[in-house]
């Protein structure tokens, strides 16, 4: 316990250290949502909406120009930024120019198959920066909820007509498509209707945006809390061989107490630091990015799990150096990589490739980043206790060996 | 009923891969006594209080302290020695009571008796007015003071130093030297390493000489130097000296050794100077050589380690 106390004492008194354990990660984190956000307080960026509405009217409706209308709507004024387009071709050059982050088509049978004129669906399709994710998502959540509008429409008259058939009476086509029509400019425009019904409601949409962003940023602010705690742990198993060449390790050998209980001593301190470090960068990244970590004992898993896992893994990685000119390539290469690989700078893939997730099985920090995300969604305890305990599991492999190699150096 | 030694060695052996380090080392130091290995760097005197202290087992052999072996009872052993390693040994980012606290608390000491010590320790090594200050802050001599302090907390029966003296200045080395006999004044055994003779002479109840892993002599002083037996050591200062030179007086009647000790320093051990030196310039006479300066000493260690091993116990490379 009195080597722990030490040693946490000594690592809070340099500067490098509470650099990379608290300064680096809020600091990574805050850019990555920054990046996101395309400002430091998450206010989120008015999306540069490029529009070309190629629909034809079908019974004297146009749903394009209800979609245009509303997508220029006032509602949606503070998210988007909406530019007229006359064809695809002028659409693509903005995009590439950058004038646009995003451009939607409206295709020329889009009436017609709402209203039923045209029997297959079609296609509005949405272009954009393929460096954007978050902008093309919000758009295509825009036009999903309008779809569904149109779609309820639809079936609504369908409904109708067919019960009036049922009752007897003959049914012109034409007029139930003029209904559809009806039905959907009146349904659109009268948001808060005697029907109730609100095809979107751009104020849940923001929430869904916003939700998604912190969603992103806690992913980010995760992640980089992980690398940087196996960065922490395999620095505070690198204070052994600190030790070993200042002398203070052959001291304490020397002194009336066990190598087991220096070793262990060692470790605990670790323990110590990571936890220390852990709590205060989930208490400050809830202070100043808002981010919700889900249930305290689930917290607590997810620390305790991590814990184990980055002073396993630093006593293991660490053990395998000769002396502590060796420890860089740890600290600059193997944590890396393995933090690459464990999927930590990778998360903002959208489907990331199935390699990708087997790698991770590979690495303590792809098990750790997977409770942590199980944490977040607030998952059930059965679904996180599997992983935790497999990252447990790898915790302890690693710890024992690595304690076993620094056993046998010193002892012979 | 003879008393159980402080320190007792019996045919300690450590090879590393094919360097014998301490090759069969026995010897055995009496309660209260100032014993001293003494012998150039790379003999094997680090090696030997390595294992003493337990710090790595030896190939064969054991150590006792006060009766108890390393091997079998390293813990209570341990509770009977403090060591002071030849490099200072601390943490720069903790302050010197910083320090010895938590050396106290490894040395299995708590709470009120532990601060008391520790006020006692920082008296004894007169750094009282300086306890809060960090170690990295301290000049080289004041680190080994602390460095001394930390071995002395637990009030040890037996201390064990290696070279403490080691790159400091003479004011400190003094300082050290002082202490090391006040602690032996009080009682306290002292396993005192060093490859400066001088300590070894004014320190010593007892001298062991190590080279190359072996102990090669060991006594008092006096015994030591009635090894050389009648011979004088003489040191010369030689103009262009060169080793056709050594060989020729290697061969001059009365001269036993002849050692070089660089820049143009010669040592050599003679029967009789006042006969010998008129046949050394009789040698270089119409010669490239010049004597230009000539020093005539009584036997001392520098000479039983030259009549031993022949070769200068200052600039040997073990």
């Amino acid at each position: 316990m009195h080597i722990a106390w030490k040693d946490l004492i000594l690592a809070y008194r340099r500067l490098f250290l509470i650099g990379m354990a608290f300064i680096a990660p809020m600091l990574l984190a805050f850019i990555f949502s920054s990046a996101f956000s395309g400002s430091g307080e998450f206010e989120i960026a008015r999306i540069d909406l490029g529009i070309v509405n190629l629909d034809t009217p079908s019974f004297g409706f146009s749903s394009g120009d209800l979609v245009v209308d509303f997508l220029k709507g006032e509602d949606l004024a503070d998210l988007l930024n909406t530019a007229s387009y006359p064809s695809e071709e002028k659409a693509m050059a903005a995009l590439k120019s950058q004038e646009i982050h995003v451009a939607v088509i409206i295709p020329t049978d889009l009436s017609k198959s709402v209203t039923g004129e045209k029997s297959n669906p079609s296609e509005i399709r949405i272009l954009h920066d393929p460096t954007l994710t978050l902008a093309p998502q919000i758009v295509e959540s825009i036009l999903d909820q309008m779809a569904g509008g149109f779609s309820s429409a639809k079936i609504t008259s369908d409904l109708a007509a067919l019960e009036l058939q049922q009752r007897g009476f003959e049914i012109d086509q034409s007029l139930i498509q003029k209904a559809i029509a009806a039905f959907t400019t009146r349904s659109q425009e009268n948001t808060e209707s005697a029907s109730g019904y609100r095809i979107i409601h751009p104020e849940s949409n923001l929430a869904d945006q916003i939700s998604l962003r912190e969603q992103i940023v806690s992913g980010v602010m995760a992640s980089m809390m992980i690398f940087f705690t196996f960065f922490t742990g395999a620095y505070g198993a690198g204070t052994i061989l600190d030790e070993e060449a200042d002398g203070t390790l052959q001291r304490k050998i020397s002194s009336p107490i066990r190598l087991s209980a220096i070793l262990g001593g060692k470790s605990l301190g670790i323990v110590f630091i990571l936890l220390l470090q852990m709590l205060v960068l989930i208490a400050l990244s809830s202070l100043v990015f808002g981010i919700n970590w889900g249930s305290p004992f689930k917290i607590l898993i997810a620390v305790f799990t991590t814990t184990a896992a980055s002073t396993g893994l630093g006593m293991f990685l660490i053990s395998l150096c000769k002396d502590r000119n060796q420890t860089g390539i740890v600290f600059g290469g193997a944590l890396t990589v393995m933090g690459m690989g464990g999927g930590l700078f990778t998360g903002g893939i959208e489907n990331p490739p199935a390699f990708l997730e087997t790698i991770k099985n590979f690495t303590p920090q792809g098990w750790s980043s997977r409770v942590w995300a199980l944490v977040q969604k607030n998952a059930s305890y059965l679904e996180l206790l599997p992983d935790a305990v497999v990252l447990l599991i790898i915790a302890l492999a690693l710890f024992f060996i690595g304690v076993f190699f620094f056993r046998r150096r010193f002892t012979r | 009923m003879e008393q159980t030694p402080a320190i007792y060695t019996m045919g300690l052996k450590k090879y590393f891969r094919d360097i014998k380090a301490v090759d069969g080392v026995d010897f055995s130091i009496k309660r209260g006594e100032i014993f001293s290995l003494l012998g150039p760097n790379g003999a094997g005197k680090s090696t030997t209080i390595n294992l003493i202290t337990g710090l790595f087992p030896p190939q064969s052999g054991d150590v006792e302290i006060l009766g108890f072996s390393i091997s079998k009872h390293p813990m209570q052993a341990k509770k009977h020695f403090g060591v002071v390693p030849q490099e200072v040994a601390l943490y720069n980012d903790l302050s010197a009571r910083e320090n010895l606290m938590f050396w106290g608390r490894m040395a299995d000491l708590r709470g009120q008796h532990l601060r008391q010590r520790v006020d006692e320790v920082l008296e004894l090594i007169g750094l009282s007015e300086r306890s809060d200050g960090k170690i990295s802050k301290f000049s080289g001599g004041m680190k080994r003071r602390v460095n001394i302090g930390a071995a002395l907390l637990h009030n040890p029966d037996v201390i064990i130093m290696d070279e403490p003296t080691v790159g400091i200045d003479p004011q400190s080395r003094r300082y050290i030297l002082d202490n090391v006999l006040h602690l032996n004044d009080e009682g306290m055994t002292v396993l005192y390493t060093t490859h400066y003779m001088e300590e070894a002479q004014e320190l010593s109840d007892r001298i062991a000489i190590m080279d190359f892993g072996k102990i090669i002599a060991s006594g008092t002083h006096d015994e030591l130097v009635k090894l050389v037996g009648q011979q004088t050591r003489l040191e010369l200062s030689v103009t262009n000296l060169n080793d056709a030179l050594i060989t020729d007086w290697k061969k001059v009647e009365g001269v036993s050794q002849v050692t070089s000790m660089g820049e143009g320093k010669l040592l050599l051990l003679v029967d009789d100077s006042n006969k010998v030196l008129p046949r050394l310039f009789e040698q270089i006479n119409g010669g490239i050589h010049r004597i230009t300066s000539i020093e005539i000493m009584e036997p001392n260690l520098e000479a039983v380690f030259l009549h031993l091993t022949g070769r200068a116990l200052r600039d040997s490379k073990g």
